[in-house]
């Protein structure tokens, strides 16, 4: 019902309604024939006449995942992380379009997914057993967590960061932008201090007209070129902005605010320049961290479902040896 | 101071010059792929080479039991036949088939032979065959797809085809013409291993329940054998058991059974698990012994000491074991109080406990036990010895005077007064008070003695006292030291005959042995029973129950004996 009032543009929205249902269903169905089949008198006063196949009713054994019923579950666990380890290459293989958009296997992927949680816990009775399969419940468990962890962040983090950057870049562009405005940075200040004066305007002498009394000359080359060496550059060129006071927006909105005061009308747009290239910076530090935090989930998630793969594959030749 | 807002065009134009990126290093990005490789490579190089590097009990479902420790890190001694097959796990036709050929290969790896330990007897009815009890070929047969685990049991443990509810069943074949087999299955249904250390669990009562529980199941794999053997009484009747041709020792009481016998469904011990054996109506304790319970519970009949009223303990004594009470025993139980002497002058001297024919034999030696009494234990100087026998002997004459006439001699009498009457001073009694002070009370106050012509000798019909009153299971008196006698066997309190059955009723141990059905704080289950007598415990145990009843804490021994068989004649 949740899904009814999100809006569409959120991961999870009215059009997952569908898989819910279905996950609800599959998994009332499996839960009725795991208890009439492993656990009949918590059913009790209904009985549950199930046929030949399931086997003794309860199992015998402690074993129920090695039971018809625990190794169906099992077995479709197991189809489930092929299918979800199939995303990757469905989201690189963009051509495979008769196999159904990205959006439907990211639906699936993660109803799927669901899913198992009944149906591991049916195969191994919710039980972790011995240390391998302890080892595979705690992998599986990081791999869910880390999932949902990454669905509340896809959820939330897209709109955080619409409204939080207004000039987002492409990812990958990001250094290469940062290397562009500290380029521009230099530009400018190549056209604020030629070789020859640049130690002058360094120290702020007045440089006298040839031939004609000294005049009251414009500071605010001078006041941009120092504010550019001493406060954008270091900026610009850092490597970690957020130590930097113009990290800050308010505080680099406030210096640049007086510096334009300390200039004159001509000077104002290179001010404005300057102002944005450090907000770009800002915008870029902010995008890069947003960033990191909406994918770092996939560092574990994508890894560890790999070896989760793995181990359960393992897990399924090493039951089946010793069944 | 509001920042510059650029259209996507004018952002992506910054990118000019930089089409290539996704060629280039970027460190997200490489860490990503880097991590997922490393975790690739480890998890695939983990089950690829754990088998040269690996413990093996990383693969075990539970911890393995003390019984099979030495095997732990060696799966191949149980899971040797290992054949990754879904198929068959999943019991698919075609595996079904192939479980067929495995059987036989089976038969071959444990080597089975039919057992030929039990020969025909020589008065094998007609229409009466061997029934192997644990035929291999239905042995295997009944295991099914799981026979892989049973093959690895059954290369060190003796198979078993056929249960019986405990081995003794099968001792019980001499008084039932009935058997009642049931097809035990697979050692693995019951037996569970990977179950946690320790001393391997024995089979829950889930596993019994899930057939006992069951009238169709029962009623389907009840196998009913006809015997040639004699029915029990239908009063029930004291018996030992036979291990081929030798006695256990042991009388137990046997109650009646229906035949053809119909197996009651139950689902716990507690419920509906049928009552004892001894509880059938109008069934009497067969013992030939006069005893009254409820006499000697009585003030004036104080105990061996002459100041406590007697408790059951000072007959009724745990043996070593602390399982079974001994058997009550006339020379250390009953002596103390009922003296054997017959000669009020000669208190040392006592007619011998046992068999009638030594009782014959020390009175018709009389003088000269009389001679030895004067000789060893007064010390009487040879002068005075032959006085002293010769008074004794006149004054038993005197006193037997009324008795002796033409066809009882003054032998006679004195035999007819100690088997029968008792007391020589007395006159008509049979029995008479007894303590140490009074003289012989005569053996028939306790034993039954019929009545024989005088001069013939006396037979006493033997004692035929139960020592076991629960044939299928054994008890124990262990865990119930804490309880007074009284608290199970009440009866005994009010009892004045001997053929009172005191044994308690399956009910009355329900009341502990029943589940916990709510937790109080602090349940009575929790508490450790002592050896001491403690009435508030017993009382809660009561109220509260909790106290374990499964299955096999009377029903052990499970399987009947390799190699066993029986003639019979099948019925169903």
């Amino acid at each position: 019902m949740l899904a009814i009032a999100l809006p569409r543009r959120m991961v999870l929205n009215r059009s997952h309604i569908p898989w819910a249902v279905f996950v609800a269903l599959v998994t009332a169905a499996s839960a009725l024939l795991y208890l009439a089949n492993v656990h009949p008198d918590m059913l009790l006063p209904f009985q549950v006449k199930l046929p030949k196949f399931f086997g003794a009713v309860p199992p015998p054994r402690n074993t129920v995942g090695g039971t018809p019923l625990g190794l169906v579950f099992g077995i479709v666990s197991l189809a489930i992380f092929l299918f979800a380890a199939a995303l990757g290459i469905r989201k690189k293989q963009r051509t495979w379009l008769s196999l159904g958009n990205v959006q439907w296997w990211l639906k699936a992927h993660i109803w799927l997914t669901i899913l198992t949680l009944p149906f591991v816990g049916f195969h191994c009775d919710f039980k972790s057993g011995g240390p391998m399969t302890t080892t595979l419940v705690v992998l599986y468990a990081i791999v869910m967590v880390s999932g949902f962890v990454g669905i509340g962040l896809q959820q939330f983090m897209p709109k955080m960061m619409t409204q939080r950057l207004n000039r987002e870049v492409v990812y990958e562009q990001i250094p290469f932008v940062r290397e562009k405005l500290v380029q521009k940075a230099e530009a400018l200040w190549q056209e604020l201090a030629p070789a020859s004066k640049r130690r002058a305007v360094l120290v702020g002498q007045k440089v006298p007209a040839a031939g004609g009394p000294p005049v009251e000359e414009d500071t605010s080359p001078h006041i941009v070129g120092e504010f550019l060496h001493d406060e954008c550059f270091p900026y610009l060129r850092a490597k970690r902005g957020d130590r930097h006071r113009f990290s800050d927006s308010k505080a680099a909105e406030d210096t640049f605010r007086l510096l334009r005061k300390q200039v004159t009308e001509k000077w104002r747009e290179k001010v404005d320049c300057m102002f944005q290239w450090c907000d770009d910076r800002r915008l870029l530090d902010e995008q890069t961290r947003l960033h990191h935090w909406l994918h770092a989930w996939l560092l574990v998630h994508v890894p560890l479902s790999f070896a989760l793969l793995v181990l359960t594959i393992w897990h399924g030749y090493i039951a089946l040896l010793y069944l | 101071m509001a920042g510059p807002n650029r259209t996507q065009k004018e952002i992506a134009q910054s990118y000019r010059g930089n089409l290539a990126y996704l060629r280039k290093f970027h460190a997200f990005r490489t860490l990503r792929t880097v991590v997922f490789l490393l975790v690739v490579v480890a998890s695939i190089g983990a089950a690829v080479g754990y088998r040269w590097f690996g413990h093996k009990e990383f693969f075990s479902t539970g911890p393995i039991s003390a019984n099979h420790a030495k095997f732990a890190n060696r799966c191949e001694v149980c899971h040797d036949d290992a054949d990754p097959d879904l198929a068959k796990a999943l019991r698919l036709p075609g595996a079904a088939q192939a479980s067929k050929e495995k059987i036989s290969e089976l038969a071959k790896l444990a080597k089975l032979t039919s057992g030929d330990s039990a020969t025909e007897p020589p008065d094998a009815p007609a229409g009466h065959g061997r029934f192997d009890l644990g035929s291999p070929d239905e042995l295997l047969a009944s295991m099914g797809t799981l026979s892989k685990y049973d093959a690895a049991c059954i290369k060190c443990h003796e198979p078993y085809q056929l249960h019986q509810p405990a081995a003794t069943a099968l001792l019980l074949r001499e008084f039932y013409n009935e058997i009642g087999l049931v097809h035990a299955g697979s050692c693995s249904t019951c037996h569970k291993e990977h179950d946690g250390p320790g001393k391997m669990k024995l089979p829950p009562s889930n596993n019994c329940r899930s057939c006992h529980n069951d009238p169709k199941k029962l009623a389907e794999g009840l196998v009913l054998l006809k015997t040639a053997a004699r029915q029990a009484s239908p009063a029930g009747e004291v018996r030992t058991f036979k291990d081929t041709t030798r006695s256990d020792g042991v009388r137990r009481f046997i109650p009646p059974r229906a035949a053809p016998h119909q197996p009651v469904a139950f689902d716990s011990f507690a419920t509906n698990h049928p009552p004892f054996g001894y509880e059938q109506a109008n069934l009497l304790d067969p013992a030939h012994i006069k005893y009254n319970h409820s006499r000697h519970r009585q003030t004036e009949v104080v105990g061996a000491n002459h100041e406590q009223q007697i408790d059951c303990i000072q007959c009724h004594k745990l043996g070593p074991d602390g399982i079974f009470m001994q058997r009550v025993d006339f020379n250390n139980d009953c002596r103390r109080c009922h003296s054997l002497t017959f000669d009020p002058e000669v208190p040392e001297m006592e007619i011998p406990h046992g068999r009638p024919e030594d009782v014959r034999g020390f009175l018709r030696s009389l003088a000269t036990n009389y001679l030895n009494i004067g000789r060893d234990k007064r010390h009487l100087p040879n002068d005075q010895l032959e006085g002293f026998v010769r008074g004794r002997l006149d004054d038993l004459t005197k006193q037997l005077q009324p008795f002796i006439n033409s066809n009882v001699n003054a032998a006679v009498a004195l035999e007819r007064r100690i088997f029968y009457v008792g007391d020589t001073t007395a006159t008509q009694r049979i029995t008479t008070k007894s303590n140490t002070t009074q003289s012989f009370p005569a053996c028939a106050k306790c034993h039954t003695i019929p009545e024989t012509s005088p001069g013939v000798l006396p037979v006493v019909t033997p004692t035929n006292i139960s020592d076991r009153w629960l044939t299928r299971g054994p008890f124990t008196h262990a865990p119930h030291l804490h309880m007074l006698c009284y608290d199970c066997h009440a009866a005994a309190l009010g009892s004045t005959k001997t053929s009172d059955i005191l044994m308690p009723a399956k009910a009355l141990c329900a009341d502990c042995h029943r589940p916990l059905k709510q937790k109080p704080e602090d349940p009575a289950v929790a508490a450790r029973p002592l050896a001491e007598k403690n009435a508030q415990l017993v009382a809660q145990q009561r109220k509260e129950g909790g106290i374990t009843a499964e299955c096999q804490d009377c029903h052990g021994k499970f399987h009947a004996p390799a190699g066993a068989a029986v003639y019979a004649r099948q019925v169903k």
